[in-house]
């Protein structure tokens, strides 16, 4: 039997003793204190908040780069640097003629003084710019990102055809871009990680020290000839429900967490995107819970059936 | 179906607490295990209840070589067995009704099957009114009698019972003993480990009496004089 199938097996079967167990109503054979099960339950709930917005955050980010994405793919900026050679209005009519020309652009805007030097404004402050700075003039470039042209040919054409001219395709900005995310993916990808073994660690230790307690009563239920997937069920029932319990506390505040962002950051779409509206995270409020119980159930079974198989 | 040779035991490096012990119980015989304390009663009982392997000498339980015999095959062995603990071993969160359906419960029957047969075991021992009790609010007598409810409820091939009347007054002593006697006729090997005189002048069975790790097996009546010299010979 493969690893998967063994970790299935023991799914089916503890699945199967808790719902035969809760059917009966039969009561627990392990007692685990108040003490202890608040403390688990503390834990497990920590646990799957970090989770939570750990991968809440991830979906935060897809989205943010998804809609910076979008915009730089869908837009170049000709910028018209002032030259001797040739007047500013002549040299915006040229590049007009060129892009219009070129298949592939779906729209194209010149940019006016004053449209430019709001663009300034954060960096100089409002009214701050010199009426005479020459500034280049730019012009707005919207492409059909179904066809795209090729935009290596396109700024061959607009240099030769108009002096100054420079084709900003915003590729550095998306390749760092492309950068940051990538870190920032691997970054939640490692903190879910260190989560999940944080998670483990702690029920093993859980179950250990559970174990140990219950030494008497785990000896007496295997001199009446309890098997020890029995015993390990037993820990599991309570495991579970410490476990579901815990995750979707969790969960649900890590949601709280971020619904509170969201609508603290209302009106900044730019950098937080209306993340209530976002279904994936009401998924998340499922999953997270059902994956950390999963963890909760499976560590608990398997650190107790192997300390059990140690005894006689 | 239950065969001793040349068994010996000892704990770590401790010296032997069970020296060559060699004897032999058939299907539905009935049998008491005497001896002063520390003479490896307790020893003894272990390993029937197999809660531990011999340094030396083979068991066989059940046409089974206890040696060779995979853990994993070792619960249904178990499961043959029932055992009266001389400290009851009861589990304080679990009522009378539920400790005494342990057993049932471990060999996966439900509920409904079990219930009828765990109530009436129940009002034979006198714990009709107990069922729902728990037991630290039990005395003594009650719990040794839930504990012997618990080690017949799932009618075992072998019965080991450690000083099962020590805590009950004599009448609800012999009335457990006919309870032993009734199981035994039933066809249940029984071994009672006790120090009580009176219960072992009761029944005409052959003794497994341990002395300083060695046992012996005296008849009824050689039982009864030894019990007579040793009585005699006390200051």
């Amino acid at each position: 039997m493969s690893q998967a199938q063994a970790v299935a097996e023991a799914a089916r079967e503890a699945l199967s003793e808790a719902l035969k167990a809760r059917k009966e109503k039969r009561p627990p054979l392990i007692a685990l204190g108040w003490a202890s099960s608040g403390l688990l339950f503390s834990i497990v709930a920590v646990m799957s908040f970090f989770a939570s917005l750990a991968a809440g955050g991830t979906l935060t980010i897809d989205r943010v780069f998804a809609s910076w994405s979008i915009g730089l793919t869908q837009a170049v900026t000709v910028q018209l640097v002032p030259t001797k050679e040739m007047a500013a209005s002549e040299q915006v009519e040229r590049a007009l003629v060129v892009l219009e020309a070129t298949p592939g652009v779906r729209e194209v805007k010149p940019i006016g003084r004053e449209e430019a030097s709001a663009l300034l404004e954060p960096w100089l402050g409002e009214g701050n710019l010199p009426a005479d700075l020459a500034l280049p003039q730019l012009v707005d470039v919207r492409v059909d990102t179904a066809h795209p042209p090729d935009l290596a040919i396109l700024a061959d054409r607009l240099k030769n055809a108009v002096p100054g001219a420079v084709l900003d395709t915003h590729l550095r900005w998306k390749g760092q871009l492309l950068t940051f995310w990538s870190w920032v993916r691997l970054l939640e990808a490692l903190a879910l990680g260190l989560i999940g073994v944080a998670t483990v660690a702690t029920i093993v230790f859980a179950t250990r020290a559970v174990l140990e307690t219950n030494r008497e009563l785990v000896d007496l239920l295997h001199l009446m000839g309890a098997h020890d997937a029995f015993i390990a069920g037993e820990f599991q029932r309570h495991f579970s429900i410490i476990g579901s319990l815990g995750g979707l506390a969790g969960a649900l505040a890590a949601l709280a967490a971020l619904w509170g962002l969201a609508i603290a950051s209302r009106g900044n779409d730019y950098f937080a995107p209306a993340l209530a509206s976002d279904s994936k995270l009401f998924l998340l409020a499922v999953l997270v819970p059902v994956a950390v119980c999963g963890v909760t159930l499976l560590t608990a079974r398997v650190t107790a059936l192997t300390i059990l198989r140690r005894t006689i | 179906m239950l065969r001793f040779e040349n068994v010996g035991l000892r704990y770590d490096e401790g010296p032997e607490v069970l020296k060559d012990v060699t004897f032999e119980l058939h299907q539905g015989s009935f049998h008491f295990l005497t001896g002063r304390s520390g003479a490896g009663k307790t020893s003894l009982l272990r390993l029937l209840y197999l809660a531990g392997r011999p340094t030396r000498g083979f068991i066989s339980l059940f046409g089974h070589d206890i040696a060779t015999t995979p853990r994993a095959a070792l619960p249904a062995l178990r499961r043959r067995i029932g055992v009266v603990f001389q400290d009851f071993r009861l589990i304080d969160h679990l009522t009378s009704f539920e400790n005494v359906a342990l057993p049932l419960r471990i060999s996966g029957m439900t509920a409904r099957d079990y219930k009828e047969d765990v109530e009436e075991l129940l009002a034979w021992v006198g714990l009709k009114d107990q069922m729902g009790a728990r037991p630290p609010t039990l005395s003594g007598g009650e719990k040794q009698r839930v504990a012997i409810a618990r080690a017949i409820v799932a009618k075992p091939d072998l019965l080991l019972a450690d000083e099962p009347t020590g805590n009950v007054d004599h009448e609800m002593g012999l009335r457990l003993l006919r309870l032993f006697v009734e199981l035994n006729r039933l066809g249940t090997t029984v071994l009672i480990a006790t120090h009580d005189r009176t219960l072992t002048a009761r029944i005409d069975a052959p003794h497994l009496h341990l002395e300083a790790g060695r046992l012996a097996i005296l008849s009824a009546a050689a039982a009864r004089d030894w019990a007579a010299e040793a009585e005699e010979a006390a200051p």
